[in-house]
């Protein structure tokens, strides 16, 4: 065991054989933040720090000025400004974290900073592996690393000299690396705006595009096509080219996947985990296999492992290691689809059957239909009157708790808290018109003063903004210790109008703070 | 207006997939069945309201008494 | 000459006619004359307790003090059908809350209401403090202040001429030693009184004096440790008072305990075991159908009801509560038949009209509906009643498409009754056929706050919000849908449908 401790978070980590020496021991490159770091038999080995970026010029010069003295920091505050905004350069780093200083920090900073150059660094994004000159396994691979500036740098393996620069149209985030460097090779890269972009040997831009109905969440090859696992629960398979072959729906969100090829039994497929605790297993479009894992899985690897070629090993997202042998008399055979209507089409619903009494029922309706109708009808009329009635009685004294008035549609509902003595009223007054906001409202309550006690039986409502519930406290104190409640009369009220706009009846909790001693 | 002769027949298929467009509609809550209450709910209810009115009328007569 | 009636006895007469007022004066009289008649003095007190009496089998209300300090409950979340305590947690193939709706407590509504099934458990120490208090669905502290509240409102007037017995003067030694006198002092301490305290003192020392032989004495002190919260010394007592008699009584109070205590399966098979001394029992058998119910378990409820039925067929419960469920398993016109067998047992209220009402409209007997609710509307006894029936009247305007008497019908249930969720959130619904989504929405908000255990506003909610274009509104709107009503299909697509926009670029 030996651990080394890196001065920023890892956004990866390859294996690869970096020079020719025997024993054919491999070397492990973590990227992290602008640099890669080397190790061999478990010992930093070197450090490669990506090369930093343009600086704009105009910037080089305002901040050469302030280290003459030339100009103060207020100056250098407006100048760089009008650079951020014209500039096709972004500013630095340390340009940029003085813009957004306190007037008084500037003067710190910049006596702190002035004497250094100005430098634009980027960080790596993602980092792959591409065979030098042969296919051997064992063969000397050149590091591959995306860059948040979206380029793409293909690194030689003893040298670590930039041998190759390639750039995107945005910055990539996952990649996957095919063939030889000195013969020819293709980058599919998976980048931050949805789409994919394959680059190829002896061309800086990229040469085929793929444009996704939603984000890359997994990138896996499989022999000469591209699978990408979608964000929207899907599967889906690309030619080289950027054909797209087909599409598979998944059950659950994807969590990660990986490659499973095993050359002795003819297997190229993919591995998919699902954030239903499932790990799936396609050969293109088909569903060769699943495992049920204990926990959500967050990275999967397979391949060979001591002397055991194919297993699978996945690490869990509570932190917990998984590891699965493939049985030797395993069988890699599709399951069949099943073709016609889908098996809910013939499932029959749990209708009650209709009851004797039912049919019965029935009878007396086909025999005197008219005379029901007739019935109805009549009670219908004498209800519609009933309920007008009630309904303009309600309407007159306002009872409702919205009101009707097309200039101040409001709505009101009290709630009541508390245990007592002491209970808390609010009452959520609401605006709902489109837009038009209502002001000059008060809320007053009726109660029997001889039970209750309010600290504000009058209160103004501020102005009411359409859609916004407002909440108006008050509080109330029972008086009574013998256990009797009554209502409490909730109205708002509009200036220079005596009737009220709507009013709600709160029928008061029996008070029982007094009771528990 | 001339009474014209549907020439269209509906088909009710044995076979093959139903296909059916599903648009989401606001519900209603259920009409509610009010439920009956228990002799000693209403013995109690009943009791608490006598109660409730004889403790406010005698609350009234001690207020006048005091006055 | 007039003959006059001897005091005692005509006092004796009034009191077996329940002229309780009458008995108690002409006692009061003859206690007047000669403070030491003690005939006289034991009548008054079973007078007295008559008056208040209600049937303590019955009464039962948990505060909110007991179900969130519950010291009984042994795992936080209790297997499946295991527990009174999980709405739902074993689905019998009962109806789903799409068609039948659902009390506070995320139970489905029952065709009966006892004083323990008023009011919902809530879920927690918050939500039973949050939850809006009004006179009717508020739930007390501790079931010790919630039957002081309900039922010491009695004991708390002041009677002009003091208190008929100065509990604190009593010397409890003494009447614990008369068998005659010490049963009836023990029901109006307790009843009339209700002073627990001084009911268990005295019982406590009378079955020291019945040498701990006399059942009746035993399953008083249950009766008291029940109402102090001991339920494990309830228990111990009640058991005891079966090993020396088997009372059907003490099976329903042991029953309760076992219940209190969470133990459902247990207080299941102590009622199959008081079945065996007493087959077709009608309380026992009740008792099993209504802790069937709670568990959400209908159809073996209504099992039980209908042996209940056939025992004693004009069960008021068993009917009610057989009905209810085939009106929500989508037969009206049975349910009918048992809300009339009701009718013909001369039951006479606003819900009977009520029910009527809606089975006949859904049994298409359109010729009665509105009549039923007429009469309904006539016999109502508070706004919440009226409230409801206005609720249903609305539901018979939706479905003959009048939605003018619909939407006046919403509205006067929310008028006597402002915190009517059902009413905001189908009167949202007629605001958005009208197409003013602002009242709409604001209606479905207030329906949403009022009842957070209804699926429909949230879910109508949801549609709204995706429809107007307010996708992450909507999502969250769903997701509470969902919460409450997790097997709703259409709930589960809307979901879908969302969570597939969110992945799309």
């Amino acid at each position: 065991m030996s651990e080394s401790s890196l001065l920023d978070l890892p956004s990866g980590l390859v294996a690869f054989f970096m020079d020719l020496h025997e024993p054919r021991i491999p070397a492990v490159a973590v990227a992290s933040g602008p640099c890669v770091y080397v190790y061999k038999n478990l010992r930093p080995y070197f450090k490669f720090t990506l090369p930093g970026l343009r600086v704009n010029t105009l910037e080089q010069d305002v901040w050469r000025q302030v280290r003459e003295g030339q100009i103060d920091p207020l100056t250098l505050k407006e100048m760089l400004e009008s650079v951020r905004k014209t500039a096709d350069v972004p500013l630095s780093v340390r340009s940029l974290r003085f813009l957004s200083l306190d007037p008084d920090d500037m003067d710190d900073f910049v006596q702190l900073h002035k004497q250094q150059p100005i430098r634009r660094q980027t960080v790596i994004t993602c980092i792959g592996t591409l065979k030098k000159s042969t296919a051997d396994e064992d063969g000397v691979s050149c590091l591959v690393i995306g860059t948040e500036s979206c380029d793409v740098f293909v690194l030689d393996p003893e040298a670590f000299i930039i041998l190759s620069t390639m750039s995107l149209p945005a910055p990539p985030t996952m990649m996957d690396v095919t063939g030889q460097f000195d013969v020819e090779f293709r980058i599919t890269v998976a980048c931050r705006n949805g789409n994919i972009y394959i680059l190829r040997r002896e061309s800086e831009k990229p040469k085929y595009c793929i444009e996704l109905s939603s984000h890359p969440v997994g990138l896996v090859r499989v022999g000469k096509n591209v699978v990408v696992g979608c964000a929207d629960e899907s599967l889906q398979g690309f030619t080289q080219k950027g054909k797209k072959l087909w599409t598979v729906l998944l059950p659950a969100p994807i969590t990660t996947m990986a490659s499973m090829e095993l050359p002795t039994r003819g297997l190229q497929a993919v591995l998919v985990g699902l954030a239903n605790c499932e790990v799936q297993l396609y050969r293109d479009k088909s569903l060769l296999s699943s495992i049920k894992t204990p926990e959500v899985v967050s990275s999967i690897c397979f391949g060979r492992y001591g002397r055991e070629d194919g297993t699978l090993i996945m690490t869990t997202k509570d932190g917990g290691l998984i590891v699965n042998i493939l049985k030797r008399t395993a069988s890699f055979e599709d399951r069949a689809a099943a073709a016609g209507p889908p098996l809910a089409q013939s499932v029959r619903l749990n209708v009650p059957k209709k009851t004797k009494l039912y049919v019965d029922q029935t009878l007396r309706e086909r025999e005197s239909g008219a005379a029901m109708h007739r019935a109805f009808q009549m009670d219908l009329s004498r209800l519609r009157l009933a309920a007008a009635g009630a309904y303009v009685k309600a309407l007159e004294s306002s009872l409702t708790p919205m009101s009707c008035r097309l200039s101040e549609p409001l709505k009101m509902n009290a709630v009541v808290q508390g245990l007592g003595p002491a209970f808390k009223l609010t009452l959520n007054v609401q605006n709902t018109a489109a837009c038009r906001p209502v002001a000059n409202l008060a809320v007053s309550f009726l109660y029997d003063e001889s039970l209750y006690r309010m600290r504000t039986p009058y209160m103004r409502i501020p102005l009411l903004v359409p859609g916004v519930v407002y909440p108006v406290e008050t509080f109330v104190e029972c008086s009574s210790d013998k256990g009797i409640s009554d209502i409490i009369k909730v109205f708002v009220l509009q200036e220079g109008s005596s009737a009220p706009l709507l009013s709600a009846h709160i029928n008061m909790p029996v008070s029982e703070g007094l009771t528990i001693n | 207006m001339p009474e014209v002769k549907s020439i269209f027949r509906e088909v009710l298929p044995k076979q093959g997939q139903l296909s059916m467009e599903d648009v989401p509609t606001m519900v209603l809550c259920k009409p509610k069945l009010l439920p009956l209450k228990s002799v000693t709910l209403e013995k109690l209810e009943k009791m608490q309201m006598e109660a409730q009115k004889a403790v406010k009328l005698q609350e009234l007569a001690m207020k006048e008494q005091n006055q | 000459m007039e003959v006059t009636m001897d005091p005692l006895f005509l006092a004796w007469s009034y009191f077996r006619r329940r002229k309780l007022q009458q008995c108690s004066d002409i006692c009061t009289t003859i206690l007047q004359d000669n403070s030491y008649d003690q005939a006289a003095w034991s009548l008054k007190t079973r007078a007295l307790t008559e008056m208040v009496y209600i049937d303590e089998v019955e009464v039962d209300q948990e505060g909110i003090a007991e179900m969130m300090l519950d010291e009984s409950s042994i795992a936080q979340v209790a297997r499946p059908g295991t527990s009174l305590r999980l709405p739902g947690t074993s689905h019998g193939g009962g109806p789903t809350p799409a068609i039948r709706p659902l009390t506070q407590s995320g139970r489905p509504i029952t065709g009966f209401v006892r004083p323990s099934t008023q009011s919902g458990r809530p879920g927690t120490m918050e939500q039973a403090i949050k939850t809006p208090r009004t006179a009717s669905t508020a739930r007390p502290v501790t079931s010790a202040s919630g039957r002081f509240i309900r039922l010491g409102t009695a004991s708390m007037l002041t009677n002009p001429e003091g208190p008929f017995i100065n509990l604190s003067r009593l010397n409890m030694a003494k009447y614990s030693q008369k068998p005659n006198l010490s049963r009836t002092l023990f029901e109006y301490i307790f009843h009339h009184e209700n002073d627990v305290n001084n009911a268990l003192d005295l019982a406590a020392q009378a079955t020291e004096h019945a040498q701990f032989k006399d059942w009746w004495w035993k399953v008083q002190l249950g009766k008291c440790y029940y109402r102090l919260g001991l339920y494990r010394e309830s228990e111990k007592q009640f058991r005891s008072a079966l090993n020396h008699q088997e009372v059907v009584d003490t099976y329903l109070y042991l029953a309760k305990v076992y219940q209190r205590l969470d133990q459902p399966i247990t207080a299941l098979s102590l009622f199959k075991q008081g079945l065996d001394h007493f087959p077709g029992e009608v309380t026992l058998l009740t008792g099993i159908a209504r802790i069937h119910e709670e568990m959400n378990n209908i159809p073996s409820a209504t099992e039980y009801y209908k042996d209940v039925l056939k025992q004693d067929n004009t069960h008021v419960e068993a009917i009610a509560c057989i009905g209810s469920n085939h009106f929500y398993t989508d037969q009206p016109e049975i349910a009918l038949r048992f809300y009339r067998r009701l009718l013909q047992m001369g039951v006479y209220n606003c819900q009977l009209y009520n029910n009527l009402g809606l089975c006949c409209f859904y049994a298409q007997q359109y010729d009665m509906t509105l009549s039923s609710f007429e009469r309904a509307l006539a016999l109502v006894a508070n706004d919440e009643e009226q409230a409801d029936v206005w609720y249903n009247v609305g539901h018979v305007a939706v479905g003959i498409a009048d939605l003018t008497l619909a939407y006046q019908c919403f509205k006067l249930a929310l008028a006597f009754n402002n915190d009517h969720a059902e009413a905001y959130n189908n009167l949202a619904v007629l605001e958005l056929r009208k197409g003013r989504i602002e009242q709409s929405k604001a209606f479905l908000q207030t329906a949403e706050s009022l009842a957070p255990h209804m699926y429909e506003p949230h879910y109508n909610l949801s549609i709204l919000s995706e429809k107007i274009g307010d996708l992450q509104s909507s999502y969250t709107a769903a997701l509470k849908s969902e919460d409450s009503f997790p097997e709703h299909v259409d709930t589960q697509q809307l979901l879908k449908q969302l969570r597939e926009h969110f992945s799309v670029l």
